[in-house]
């Protein structure tokens, strides 16, 4: 599989490290236990796009939010994680 | 006994006559080869296969069957081959399973022939054929059940033996092997007509090409067929079209290259077998090379490969593919045959009859399966006068050691028994579509080619020639050149307003025709399915598959499993469409509706080594090397790997005769006097910013707002989920900047996190990262003289003094007269400690200073391991304590958990099971009898109870013998384990077998009140 | 007071051929990191005179000082040893952008020769064809399993691995042996 990073250009797997979903909210700090359960442990397995982080650790250091076909490994887009839609705001 | 079976083999081997050599495309007659088979020596010529020497010299039986042991021949002339398997070489090159038919002959080649016992012609084990109701579809699971201890001891060591194939060289392999990348905008694969017109049109839209060939020649089947392309031999037509793109700077031809795999995002695995075909690599010369290329746009265009068609007794030597034999006729220029019968459902498999002639061969009889003979058919029995069958099949054969005769059932259903030494033998070609199959593509059945076809729904793989079912050399050529066209258009070269290539005349009618006969057994020949093969390899035949899908293993998936059809080192490639249309027969479903099995990478065997490339043995991973390193190693250092990094584990003198007295010797110079140690490999990271304490508050579990700049502090990271991540110690250097050390082991995940929690979780925050664990050497000097040998290094403006340089300080300063260096006074020691900090490259000369400066303090560098006996005896955790299941209250640092603000790890590490007074804590152990070691990984039980799991309360994670307290140690996690100190516990070792006693003790064995490290 | 520290270097041998090329140490430059700060990249800009390189595709050179994008929020600045950039960066831009000396965590190995393409290509995982990697372009890539900062000094013949000088001599055995295993026949060069 390869990635086009927004900075480097693109490239094979090995330099990237996988995080996982990337709709995911850190929740406040006295959010519910549940809350808490579900961020820390609780995933998703979707078939088709999924919405996962990545770290071009090997490379520019970016995480970068990768828009992926877990069906068909078919990346719809990979765009840098600090100019995502801000995580306190969306919910999705 | 032995001499009556060689007897019988030499006079056998020298029964084989030897052919005449006639003139073939590929070979160059003029120079002479020797080479060897099963110790008898013989000679080919440069351009010969393994297989088309052996053919020219008359040797037909070249193996035995897996199973059964059955003599067995050449079927093919390339990859696909599942019979002639030969060990190459020796020694440490010795190469089992090597296919005769793509080994390149080399002078000296040494080949033997496998699976047999004593020898070739008389083998002991073909026996097995007699047996062969035992060896029936899914003998293993039925025959070796019982009993099952039987298994190890007796069955498989027997069949092993019985059915193995070649065996493994004995030693490392010596040859060096090497990676490689490439990009293009097209991959061209395969050379043949198809291959050859698509690569020169995609070239000369502008396109950057690779085109890899698996042969070591260009041309594909133009080099295997008789055919004429404007006017010349098409082999000739190749080497123009290929010395053409040769001179374009935009294409890279590769041969003996194969493309054994395609991943995502236009990723082909090719390995290229730089010097197979030579005896030995020339100096510095990789035995292969594994290509990684990057491809815009993929072409495949790798043929097809021939199917046998499936009758009693058709795996005899002799019996060979059609193909195969106008190959070995046209290409290398070897008669396979004297006395021929060629058997076809197609018209193309007619070709051969022409070739045969051509050759000085006689054609015994044509058998064509298809009811009504063909134009083409009676053609070429107009012109040869050759005995035609129609609506005919073949019956039987006989000839133990190579065919000697073809029983002929003709359309009447009359036998006709008819001599011969070779049966040429066309069932139709089913396309190479392993490629368009490893994204996911599954094939089409397509009735009229009797065959699957590629079902390409791929904006960057396209198909061209046999392999997409074109099945003639002008359709080929003209796809190809389209194919390539839109290739390169899809790269965004537009296509030329002229053609670029005019495509080539093809002056002969080629017809294809097939008719769908996939096996020959009828009513009277079905009694003897059980010599009818499918899959040479692993010896199934036609009752195999009827006899799985009579036990109910009729999902082409199971039946692939329970026959093992299709899962020898050929991958089933000359039979799995056959099995799948006996399938279909035998369930009365048709062939799309029976389905395929998945095909996945390799598409033909690759070596690991080819795989592994340079990184084997001591290269398998890079390595770090700290800056002390070659001083470390000038002073006769063992090293020791820490993560990617070589370490001094210590430093032995002439007079020490164990490791253990080294150790404790460089523990003792700490505690009484001094010690250095190189401490760099620890992660060391710069961070910078307004918001930089505010980070670092939000990272580790303690609180950082109030350090105060030149000083530093420990802190403990945790997970999200309240676990335990890393630790070490963080410096405040100024206003806003910081310098986190981290464990050795955890430096790159710790970056990982930082840049995770400033980029996704907090990028409002106002900082900056990067390491400088590289920038900086550090060497740890500690011990009650270490003072006074810094002193004698830091510049005088510096005051090193208790008072003006505590515990916990840190500063920037000068040493040597206005270096630059960074001082921190940490200890993980116990002792009066420093660690100073120099760039990198005065690292050597800082260590080497140090044993000067520190000779008369009695100064001796330290390694790894008592730096790690003196963490035990100062009671500081490290990674066999955090080892990803430990909390801060396991590991005695509840306290340190703010209440005040959030951090990584807070909420969940609230949790009450976490926090459970009974989760075992750490404690310290100290043996009853002082020298009973205790060992780590030891299980904690009440004293006198069982050593069962529901009284295990905890275990061992680090122990020493520590010389300063004279006895074994031990750090360890134990239920309530604070509240027990003083209370004598039972240390089981599983693995030992033993129980032993220990007291529960605080963790810190040496200098609890901190006196010494606040000396 | 003790003689001054000897500097030691981060490979053995400084210099190697192989196959027709060479593979050198080259000469240290001082090289600071600077990772601008919140909101202060305009200023720093200004600051230093130039536009710091959006892309790793190019350099930029300014009164002997070589910027070049070291990571996605950071830059490299080198000039010759002994020119004093720390200070000249310290006076300039000290409160825009986290500074940091990364001299000594770096060495640089240098491929140059007929060839060194074909070599490079071996190890480096990233399109190398003149077209999209010519002389000035940087790319932070991996040599086989290292990290390295590759820059094309000389389109096909001249190539630097920047790597952490703990890697270095791991890498310098890595290109030795890709420069003994030879230029495959498929290459043009």
């Amino acid at each position: 599989m390869r990635l086009t990073c927004p900075h480097c250009g693109a490239r094979a797997l090995e330099e990237f490290t996988y995080r996982g979903d990337a709709t995911l909210r850190r929740p406040a700090e006295d959010a519910p236990h549940q809350a808490w359960v579900d961020y820390v442990y609780l995933r998703d397995d979707p078939a088709g796009y999924h919405s996962e982080l990545w770290y071009h650790g090997v490379g520019c250091r970016a995480w970068l939010v990768v828009i992926r076909n877990t069906l068909t490994h078919q990346i719809k887009s990979v765009s840098s994680a600090v100019a995502s839609p801000a995580p306190n705001k969306s919910d999705s | 006994m032995h001499g009556i079976l060689n007897a019988f083999s030499s006079a056998s081997q020298s029964s084989e006559r030897k052919t005449s050599r006639l003139s073939g495309n590929g070979i160059d007659t003029t120079k002479t080869l020797c080479f060897s088979f099963d110790g008898h020596n013989y000679t080919g010529h440069p351009g010969d296969t393994l297989a088309s020497a052996l053919l020219a010299n008359g040797v037909r039986l070249v193996g035995r069957s897996f199973k059964y042991h059955r003599p067995r021949g050449i079927l093919s002339a390339g990859p696909e081959e599942p019979n002639a398997l030969v060990e190459l070489r020796g020694g440490a090159r010795r190469e089992p399973n090597s296919r005769a038919t793509v080994t390149e002959l080399y002078d000296g080649l040494i080949s033997t022939s496998q699976n047999r016992w004593p020898n070739l012609a008389f083998d002991a084990l073909g026996i097995n054929g007699m047996m062969s109701p035992v060896f029936t579809a899914g003998f293993y699971y039925k025959t070796f059940m019982w009993p099952a201890s039987f298994w190890e001891k007796f069955y498989e060591p027997v069949i092993r033996r019985a059915a193995g194939l070649g065996r493994a060289a004995d030693e490392a392999d010596p040859d060096h092997y090497e990676k490689n990348n490439a990009f293009c905008d097209v991959l061209v694969i395969g050379s043949g007509p198809a291959g050859l017109s698509s690569a020169l049109a995609a070239a000369e839209s502008g396109a950057r090409v690779i085109l890899c060939e698996q042969d070591s020649l260009l041309g594909g089947r133009l080099r295997a067929e008789n055919i004429q392309i404007d006017n010349h031999p098409g082999w000739q037509w190749a080497e123009d079209i290929v010395s053409h793109l040769r001179n374009m700077s935009n294409v890279r031809i590769m041969t003996r290259s194969c493309v054994f795999g395609r991943y995502d995002g236009g990723t082909y695995g090719v390995v290229e077998r730089v010097s197979d075909h030579l005896a030995e690599p020339l100096p510095g010369q990789p035995r292969q090379r594994l290509w990684r290329i990057i491809a815009k746009q993929g072409i495949v265009a790798t043929g097809g490969i021939e199917r046998p068609i499936v009758f009693p007794n058709n795996d005899r030597p002799g019996i060979m593919l059609a193909g195969a034999v106008r190959t070995y006729i046209n290409r290398f220029g070897v008669t396979p045959g004297q006395q021929a019968v060629v058997y076809v459902n197609n018209d193309d498999g007619l070709r051969t009859v022409s070739d045969l002639l051509a050759a000085g061969a006689r054609i015994a009889a044509v058998v064509d399966s298809r009811a009504q003979p063909s134009s083409q058919a009676k053609t070429i029995i107009q012109q040869t006068g050759a005995p035609l069958f129609f609506g005919a099949r073949i019956a039987d054969t006989s000839g133990y050691r190579g065919v000697k005769m073809a029983i002929i059932r003709d359309n009447k259903g009359k036998n006709h028994r008819i001599a011969c030494d070779l049966i040429a033998v066309s069932g139709g070609w089913n396309p190479d579509i392993a490629l368009t199959t490893h994204d996911g593509g599954r094939p089409v059945y397509n009735e009229t080619l009797a065959t699957f076809v590629p079902a390409l729904d791929s904006e960057d793989l396209h198909v061209a020639g046999v392999a997409a079912g074109t099945m003639t050399t002008a359709e080929a050529l003209r796809e190809g050149a389209q194919v390539g066209q839109r290739a390169a258009a899809q790269c965004g070269f537009r296509e030329p307003s002229t053609p670029p290539v005019a495509t080539p005349a093809v002056d002969q009618d080629e017809t294809y025709g097939v008719v769908a006969q996939w096996h020959a057994l009828d009513k009277e020949s079905s009694q003897r399915a059980g010599k009818a093969f499918i899959d040479f390899q692993n010896d199934v035949t036609a009752k195999d598959t009827k006899l799985a899908a009579r036990e109910g293993f009729i999902s082409v998936e199971h039946l692939k499993r329970y026959t093992t059809l299709g899962m020898a080192t050929d991958q089933g490639k000359t039979a799995n469409v056959n099995a799948l249309a006996l399938l279909a027969e035998v369930t009365q479903q048709s062939i799309p509706q029976t389905g395929t099995t998945r095909v996945r990478p390799p598409t033909q065997p690759v070596a690991l080594g080819a795989l592994g490339g340079p990184h084997r043995g001591k290269h398998f991973k890079p390595y770090r090397l700290p800056p002390t390193h070659q001083w470390a190693v000038e002073q006769g250092a063992v090293f020791t790997a820490n993560g990617l990094w070589l370490r001094a584990q210590w430093y032995p003198r002439s007079n020490e005769t164990s490791w253990e007295e080294t150790v404790n010797r460089e523990v003792k110079t700490v505690r009484n006097a001094v010690g250095f140690c190189d401490v760099t490999t620890l992660g060391k990271i710069d961070i910078q910013g307004p918001d930089a304490a505010t980070f670092l508050e939000r990272v580790y579990v303690n609180a950082w707002q109030k350090l105060p700049i030149g000083r530093a502090r420990y802190g403990l990271m945790l997970r999200e989920d309240g676990f335990a991540f890393d630790d070490g110690t963080t410096a405040r250097l100024g206003e806003n900047h910081y310098v986190m050390t981290t464990t050795t082991a955890n430096a790159g995940p710790v970056m990982q996190h930082l840049e995770f929690c400033h980029q996704w979780l907090w990028p409002e925050m106002n900082v900056q990262f990067i390491s400088v664990t590289d920038e900086w050497a550090q060497i740890a000097v500690a011990g009650p003289k270490a003072r006074d040998v810094l002193r004698q290094i830091v510049d005088p403006a510096f005051d090193l003094s208790n008072e003006a340089f505590g515990y916990m300080a840190a500063a920037s300063v000068t040493i040597c007269g206005g270096q630059t260096a960074r001082l921190f006074r940490l200890s993980f020691s116990g002792e009066l400690a420093y660690e100073l900090a120099v760039p990198a490259r005065y690292g050597d000369a800082l260590a080497k200073l140090l044993m000067r400066v520190g000779q008369s303090y009695g100064i001796a560098p330290y390694g790894t391991e008592a730096l790690g006996v003196m963490r035990i005896e100062k009671g500081h955790p490290a990674g066999p304590e955090l080892n990803g299941q430990t909390t801060a209250h396991d590991l005695g640092m509840g306290r340190i958990l703010s209440k005040k603000k959030d951090f990584i790890g807070k909420t969940m590490a609230a949790r009450p099971a976490l926090t459970d007074p009974s989760r075992p804590t750490l404690v310290g152990l100290r043996p009853l009898s002082p020298t009973l070691p205790l060992v780590s990984g030891s299980h904690l039980l009440p004293k006198g109870k069982p050593a069962t799991a529901c009284f295990d309360q905890g275990w061992i994670s680090s122990s020493a013998w520590s010389p300063t307290l004279k006895s074994w140690i031990a750090l360890g996690f134990l239920a309530h384990g604070p509240e027990r100190h003083g209370e004598i516990i039972a240390v089981h070792n599983p693995l030992a077998g033993t129980i032993t006693e220990a007291e529960i003790v605080s963790p810190v064995f040496v200098d609890p009140e901190g006196t010494r490290l606040h000396a | 007071m003790p003689e001054t520290l000897a500097a030691h270097p981060a490979v053995t041998p400084p210099l190697i051929t192989a196959s027709g090329l060479s593979l050198t140490l080259t000469p240290t430059r001082e090289t600071i990191s600077i990772g601008p700060f919140a909101g202060c990249l305009a200023s720093l800009n200004t600051a230093l005179g130039i536009t710091l390189p959006e892309t790793f595709a190019t350099t930029i050179a300014a009164d002997g000082v070589v910027y070049s994008r070291a990571a996605h929020d950071q830059w490299f600045a080198t000039a010759p040893e002994g020119t004093g950039l720390m200070s000249r960066l310290e006076a300039s831009c000290m409160k825009l952008a986290a500074l940091t000396n990364q001299t000594d965590s770096r060495v640089t190995l240098s491929l140059k020769g007929i060839g060194a393409r074909a070599i490079t290509s071996k190890i480096v995982p990233i399109d190398l064809h003149p077209d999209f990697f010519g002389p000035g372009h940087t790319a932070l890539t991996l040599a086989g399993h290292i990290p390295i900062i590759l820059t094309c000094s000389n389109a096909d013949t001249a190539y630097d691995f920047t790597v952490f000088r703990s890697f270095a001599q791991s890498l310098h055995h890595d290109i030795l042996v890709a420069m003994n295993g030879g230029i495959p026949n498929s290459e043009r060069v």
